[in-house]
């Protein structure tokens, strides 16, 4: 459970869990200057704390749609710890070494960094199977896998029924989109044999 | 299939999403390492799970793009409005007053002109451009600077008298300077005049007294300096140069000067010396050929009366170039009697001109 001292703050994760989306671009930003900062501070442009920050901001998301993290900071010391870990690990990407000691070294929690282990290929294929499905298909999923929302809160998104009816239509989707994955990644191999 | 996980796809899910309790985790990697089908599942699960992950951060981050740009937008829109309410506000503290000391200071039906307070608006470098407001509320300010002009001219033509010769040479004026290149150019002569007028009123008198007589002009009165008029025998008339040129939109003097002008030549000039409402204006006309003798100046030089009447009169003299070039402000003019008029010009030297016109020229007079 995420606790945030401020009311304003409180006001910014209550728009997450309401899936109130217009939170993003304040929360960028509101953080702005402390994020760039740090990363013009450390080596890198604004090109990269443009990355960076956006990507501090989806954990953000991420993490207080799963419930899965109790903190008891500030929003912005959490911001900037998931920010320093973006950034140590994309500087250590880079063969780089940041000239400070990064302090307050705060777990983000994040469940993997797997997204860069795939290749841009078998990605391009996931969107490309993802394209193909229905409109509520690829919300749902993305709803799910992508930011973590509970199955009741995406009931209630999507206007369905209920979480019964919300986990059938994830089952059936889920499944449409392995097929037609699995069959572009065959007519790819075939391509190439 | 005796496995216990390969068809619970939530648990692939919950590992993925890192949603296992650390024993649970544990527990499905040991299953992992002996379970070749679930690795082989959950590989394709991690493909779609990274694949949706990505996609979903990809164009999450578009949409907080789209969102700051718009919102940069918004701002720079709503910090153009504050830009453009405070400009109007410091253009309308700046443009009202201007239109106050417009109106209250540059035309003459609103407000009385005042030459002290007009004379930075008017200075500028070449002098020559006018607009069009300004000329339109010429005459009557014309009529001001005349009025007081007449006293304090006489005054400057007194104290000028103690001028250096080298002072006199800075200010004399070559023939190309003082008339216009064209005799027929009519509008532009009054026009080069009048502006010059003004530069030297401006310059010269910027301080002019805009009511009554100021003592020390009573005073030059009182010691007989300034002469009331020219039936007054015994007087001294200094140049009047300013007020001659100023006076030029009069309705009178308007009509003379036109005649004066166009009859001109390059190598005319006009001097004019005046007490009050008269004058008298002697007409420069340059001769080469009068030469000075052993660096005297020629005993008799033409001169003719070709205008006189109760309030003017205007003379043609042809002089010398040493004479010619001279700084009128070091020239005076003396009535001897109504019908002698006395130029007298430094290192004492005079000329006497009848104005009856019996000579029709100027003599030398005797010191």
């Amino acid at each position: 459970m995420l606790k945030f001292s401020g009311s304003r703050e409180k006001e910014y994760i209550q728009r997450i869990k309401t899936d109130d989306r217009t939170v993003l671009g304040e929360l960028f930003i509101e953080y702005q200057r402390m994020i760039y900062g740090y990363i013009l501070k450390n080596g890198g442009n604004k090109n990269d704390a443009e990355d960076v920050l956006q990507e501090t901001i989806i954990v953000l998301w991420q993490k207080v749609n799963s419930d899965s993290l109790q903190l008891t900071v500030k929003l912005g010391t959490y911001l900037m710890a998931i920010a320093k870990n973006k950034w140590m690990a994309e500087l250590r990407k880079r063969n780089r070494i940041v000239s400070q000691e990064i302090p307050d070294h705060i777990p983000d929690g994040n469940p993997n960094s797997l997204e860069s282990l795939l290749s841009k290929e078998k990605i391009e294929s996931v969107r490309m199977a993802l394209e193909m499905l229905q409109p509520i298909c690829k919300k749902l999923l993305l709803l799910y896998y992508f930011e973590e929302k509970s199955m009741k809160e995406i009931s209630k998104i999507l206007n369905l029924a209920n979480t019964d009816v919300a986990k059938s239509k994830k089952y059936q989707c889920k499944k449409n989109l392995e097929e037609i994955l699995e069959d572009h990644l065959n007519e790819s191999e075939g391509d190439i044999e | 299939m005796t496995c216990k996980y390969y068809h619970d796809s939530e648990i692939f899910e919950n590992y993925l999403l890192n949603r296992l309790s650390q024993t649970e985790r544990s527990d499905f990697n040991i299953h992992l390492e002996t379970c070749e089908e679930c690795r082989t599942k959950l590989e394709k699960e991690k493909l779609l799970f990274i694949g949706l992950r990505e996609i979903g951060k990809q164009e999450m981050k578009d949409e907080i793009r789209r969102q700051v740009l718009s919102k940069q937008r918004e701002k720079t829109s709503a910090d153009w409005g504050i830009i453009l309410k405070v400009a109007a506000v410091i253009l309308f503290v700046v443009i009202t007053p201007s239109l106050i000391y417009y109106y209250q200071y540059m035309t003459p039906e609103l407000g009385q002109y005042s030459m002290k307070e007009k004379a930075p608006a008017m200075e500028t470098e070449t002098g020559q451009s006018r607009t069009e407001p300004e000329e339109q509320e010429l005459p009557g300010r014309r009529h001001v600077l005349a009025e007081d002009a007449s006293v304090n001219d006489a005054k400057k033509g007194q104290l000028r008298v103690e001028a250096s010769d080298q002072a006199l040479k800075k200010r004399s004026i070559s023939p190309a300077e003082e008339i216009p290149t064209s005799g027929d150019a009519l509008a532009v002569s009054e026009t080069v005049d009048e502006d010059r007028a003004d530069r030297e009123i401006q310059k010269e008198e910027p301080a002019a007294p805009q009511q009554g007589v100021p003592a020390e002009e009573m005073d030059l009165m009182s010691r007989g300096k300034i002469a009331p008029a020219l039936a007054h025998e015994g007087q001294v008339l200094h140049y009047e140069k300013d007020t001659a040129l100023s006076i030029s939109r009069d309705q009178k003097s308007t009509y003379y000067q036109r005649q004066t002008l166009s009859e001109l030549t390059q190598a005319q000039k006009t001097w004019q010396f005046r007490q009050a409402s008269q004058n008298i204006i002697l007409q420069l006309q340059l001769r080469n050929d009068l030469v000075l003798k052993n660096e005297k100046f020629p005993e008799k030089t033409p001169a003719q009366v070709i205008r006189q009447d109760s309030l003017e009169t205007m003379i043609q003299w042809q002089v010398p170039p040493e004479i010619y070039n001279l700084d009128p402000n070091q020239v005076t003019l003396y009535l001897s009697d109504s019908k002698t008029l006395q130029i007298k010009l430094p290192a004492n030297v005079s000329y006497r001109i009848d104005l009856e016109q019996r000579l029709q020229e100027a003599v030398q007079v005797s010191p």
